[in-house]
């Protein structure tokens, strides 16, 4: 079996989703790799519901180009989704209603199953609800998944909907009995043995987030960050730790970094509008020096935006966002993966470097499925703050002006290290300070203690051939995309190379001026209007990039970015 | 315990309020109490907004949380869950508690964490020279409200007993003693304790003089403290000038009910990372 990518269309409150994600789990439960994409409107009921997962005996990198099997609940969206369907697809779709044009009917070989769902849900079922796992049944028999298994996972996911597993039944009977397959897909494992968790981006965040140590979590529901508040609020209780939801992203905030001061290490979730909101106090943990961890799923922007949708626009406002000049360290995982080792090491640069670590995803990132290896979770190490000892040491000074920038601290509760923080300026005491050369002082020693870190961390990750024609820079959750349209590309005999950045703040510069040394042409590709990293690396490098920009609520997809690059090398063929 | 000398508790940097600023007597007053408390310094906790009278965690040798304007509570009670066995004393102005941070208070007084909270009330914005705060009365003139205020002050006490505190009062600078007496109170009490503490500016605030709002105090009579109806009802008095404690009952805390939460969820042991990242196995 080949790479494929089946996807289900439908109204919100059809049960896409679910329905969605039990073959995905039932995927990898066969070994298969898998990455989920899903789009689903703002609103609970109505409106045009997504769900595509990428099937394939080896690592999915991407949520991939057209479809191979297509599932309409509803004939809503037939047209458009029917349209991707490759040569030798296969289309399901719920009968008689389904209006599929002729075009569509007779192009590129696709086998049609027009399938009663509507009927049998509703006849033979009595329970309209549950034509998606009539759908589920008739697939299940139609590629080979293996029932028990779908049971289980049907199971698990309702575990008390009777109904659902008679719907399932119905639909597998009908598929077993009525339904004569002509289509050549089959999915019935692999058989590898390797040991694999499967989860989201949100979940991956949250589970390291435990792991890094975290133990305090105040946040503020909004999409599509809420599931790492209600899953940190299922689990920390057992660690001894807790959730609170706030009244709103300012308390949020503020309570965070009220335990970040007594000695926890705390962090919050939100998106755009919750981040513009944390602005103030992200400053102030920037001047106090509080280590946080803030993580920003992002979504579309601006103002409430298109909440449901994925966008990469957040980036100014993650590394600049607050009045004046407020260093903090600005981090972004590209994959599930990613997202786990990414945020252990985000508690651990809160707490080395004293700041505010914002971890940069999106919708896309924080909501897709993956399957990943199992990670070596509690091998990461573990750093905490420099501690203050009192034995004998001169005076306590909490913001003492050392080499490095970084100062010793003491928590609330320990003898001889009394101090107040404060958002005003200050001496190394902590005491209001106005004079020139304290707020010069000060501010160089909070920008400083920051100089080191693209050399101490995995700031980047470079893929692709030596000595390119052309270097692509990026960052978050679109690597993938580039990663298969650079495989493409070099069939194609193309030599590309890329940059994934994962430290957007402080930029690691110098490791950015090598790469674009190494290249001919400098293309930045990023998933909002105006190009905000392109903005800042033209600023810093003095160089003039080719931009790749998008901002359609949506991934951006191998196929574009090969395109591209085969247009950009094109023209620097026909320059020479 | 040791006695501790009152010298203890007083900061290196020293107060920059004017001469005779009310905020002066509950400085004092909060060094009185944690002297007759015995409270170690380093286990006090002062958290604070911006203000004149949010300067006051810099003027007290404890740790202390000088924060942004009007996230006073929240920054506070995040301090306190993460570590129950601290005294945390918020302290804000008017303009803080009641204006910018007004929602955080009713959410928190609903939470009852173990916070004490005082509002040094001057009835404007002292640190910004003087505008109109939440407490003005109508019709005064402000550098902001040159043609008189347009609307109606809140109330403080009645929306604190509204809200779920569970220790509400009203003191005043011009009277030392009783403001010393219901901080100890409130520090013995186990909750949410709020004092609003009228506290006179001197130099933006030519009508509340000490005189005027010494003439016009007086004291809460006597009543059964749990009676909500009864304390709602004193709380409304139109001169807003009567001290004492209007209100307190034992409610459960915010810390308590964390805690109860935490020992269910481990009543089989602390759990083990290992289990939770089988909950993910494909
Ligand atoms: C977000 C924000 N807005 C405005 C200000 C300016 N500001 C500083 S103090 C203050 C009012 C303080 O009034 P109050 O809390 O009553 O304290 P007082 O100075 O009267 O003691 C204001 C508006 C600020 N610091 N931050
Ligand atoms: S301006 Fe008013 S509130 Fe501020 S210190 Fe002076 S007297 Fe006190």
């Amino acid at each position: 079996m080949e790479d494929i990518i089946l996807r289900v269309v439908g109204e919100a409150g059809e049960g896409v989703i679910s329905l969605g994600e039990i073959i995905a789990r039932a995927c990898a439960r066969l070994s298969y790799h898998v990455l989920t994409y899903r789009t689903y409107p703002a609103e609970i009921r109505g409106g045009p519901t997504m769900f595509q997962v990428r099937i394939s005996p080896d690592p999915v990198l991407s949520q991939g180009d057209g479809v191979d099997i297509l599932l309409a609940l509803n004939p809503a969206s037939l047209e458009s989704d029917g349209a991707e369907l490759r040569t030798g697809g296969v289309f399901l779709y719920d009968a008689p209603d389904a209006n599929v044009s002729q075009e569509i009917k007779d192009g590129a070989r696709i086998i049609h199953y027009p399938l009663p769902l509507t009927e049998i849900a509703t006849k033979e079922l009595n329970y309209y609800l549950g034509k998606n796992m009539v759908a589920l049944g008739i697939m299940t028999a139609l590629f080979g998944f293996p029932y028990n298994l779908i049971i289980e996972l049907v199971y698990q996911r309702y575990p008390k909907a009777e109904k659902n597993l008679q719907a399932l039944e119905a639909g597998f009977q009908y598929g077993k009995l009525h339904l004569e397959k002509r289509d050549q897909f089959l999915l019935k494992g692999r058989g590898s043995k390797e040991d694999r968790l499967i989860l989201t981006g949100n979940e991956a965040i949250a589970l390291a987030a435990l792991a890094g140590g975290c133990r305090f979590f105040a946040g503020y529901p909004i999409t599509p960050a809420t599931e790492i508040m209600e899953w940190l609020a299922q689990k920390l209780p057992p660690f001894g730790g807790i959730v609170l939801q706030m009244e709103d992203e300012l308390a949020a905030l503020a309570a965070v970094l009220g335990a970040s001061f007594a000695g926890k290490k705390a962090m919050t979730a939100t998106s755009g509008p919750g981040l513009s909101l944390m602005s103030e106090l992200l400053g102030l943990a920037s001047m106090a020096e509080l280590p946080v961890v803030v993580v920003d799923v992002q979504r579309a922007g601006p103002s409430t935006g298109i909440p449901t949708k994925t966008e990469q626009s957040d980036l100014n406002l993650a590394c600049l966002g607050s009045h004046g000049e407020a260093p903090r360290i600005v981090l972004a995982p590209s994959t599930v993966e990613e997202c786990l080792y990414y945020t252990i090491q985000a508690f651990n640069l809160a707490d080395i470097y004293q700041t505010a670590v914002i971890l940069l995803t999106d919708q896309f990132l924080g909501q897709r499925l993956e399957t990943i290896p199992k990670p070596e979770l509690l091998s990461i190490p573990r750093h905490d703050r420099l501690k203050y000892l009192a034995n004998g040491e001169a005076k306590f000074l909490r913001y003492r002006l050392t080499p490095t920038g970084i100062s010793p601290v003491a928590f609330p509760g320990e003898a001889g290290g009394m101090h107040v923080i404060t958002g005003l300026e200050h001496n190394p005491a902590g005491a209001p300070d106005y004079s020139p050369e304290t707020h010069q002082a000060m501010m160089a020693k909070r920008f400083k203690k920051l100089e080191p870190l693209p050399q101490t961390i995995e700031a980047r990750k470079a893929f692709g051939d030596q000595e390119a024609e052309l270097g692509i820079i990026g960052w978050g959750s679109s690597q993938g995309a580039v990663q298969e349209a650079i495989s493409q590309a070099r069939q194609a005999g193309y030599r590309v190379a890329a940059l994934y950045l994962k430290l957007l703040y402080p930029l690691p510069i110098e490791q950015i001026r090598e790469f674009i040394r190494s290249v001919k042409k400098i293309l930045i590709l990023e998933g909002n209007y105006t190009g905000q990293l392109a903005r800042f690396i033209r600023s810093e490098l003095l160089i003039n990039p080719i931009q790749l920009n998008i901002c359609a609520g949506r991934p951006f997809s191998p196929r574009e970015v090969y395109s591209k690059i085969e247009d950009e090398i094109m023209s620097l063929h026909q320059h020479m | 315990m040791t006695k501790r000398s009152i010298l203890e508790y007083r900061g290196e940097v020293s107060p920059v309020w004017c001469s005779f600023c009310g905020d002066y007597a509950v400085l004092n007053s909060l060094y009185q109490v944690f002297q007759r408390k015995k409270l170690a310094p380093e286990e006090i906790v002062l958290v604070s907004g911006i203000g004149c009278s949010s300067r006051l965690p810099h003027f007290v040798n404890a740790y202390g949380f000088h924060g942004v304007h009007g996230r006073t509570l929240p920054t506070a009670m995040g301090i306190k869950l993460a570590n129950p066995q601290l005294t945390v004393i918020a302290v804000a102005g008017d303009g803080d508690g009641f204006g910018i941070g007004l929602g955080h208070f009713i959410h928190t007084a609903r939470k009852n964490p173990d916070l004490k909270y005082l509002v040094m009330d001057n009835s404007l914005y002292a640190q910004t020279k003087g505008q109109v705060s939440p407490t003005t009365c109508p019709h005064r003139v402000t550098p902001s409200t040159p043609y008189g205020v347009m609307e109606e002050p809140i109330n403080p006490i009645a929306l604190a007993i509204l809200s779920g505190a569970t220790f509400v009062a009203r003191a005043y600078s011009g009277k030392p003693e009783l403001l010393t007496e219901l901080l100890l109170q409130a520090i013995d009490h186990p909750g949410f304790a709020f004092i609003q503490i009228i506290s006179p500016c001197v130099t933006f605030n030519p009508t509340d003089t000490y005189r005027s709002l010494t003439q016009k105090s007086y004291l809460v009579s006597d009543y059964p403290l749990e009676d909500r109806v009864k304390a709602l009802e004193l709380a409304q008095a139109e001169d807003r000038m009567a001290l004492g404690l209007f209100y307190r009952v034992r409610r459960p805390t915010i810390e308590e009910a964390v805690r109860e939460i935490v020992e269910a969820a481990q009543r089989e042991g602390p759990a083990e990372l290992a289990g939770l990242v089988e909950e993910f196995n494909v």
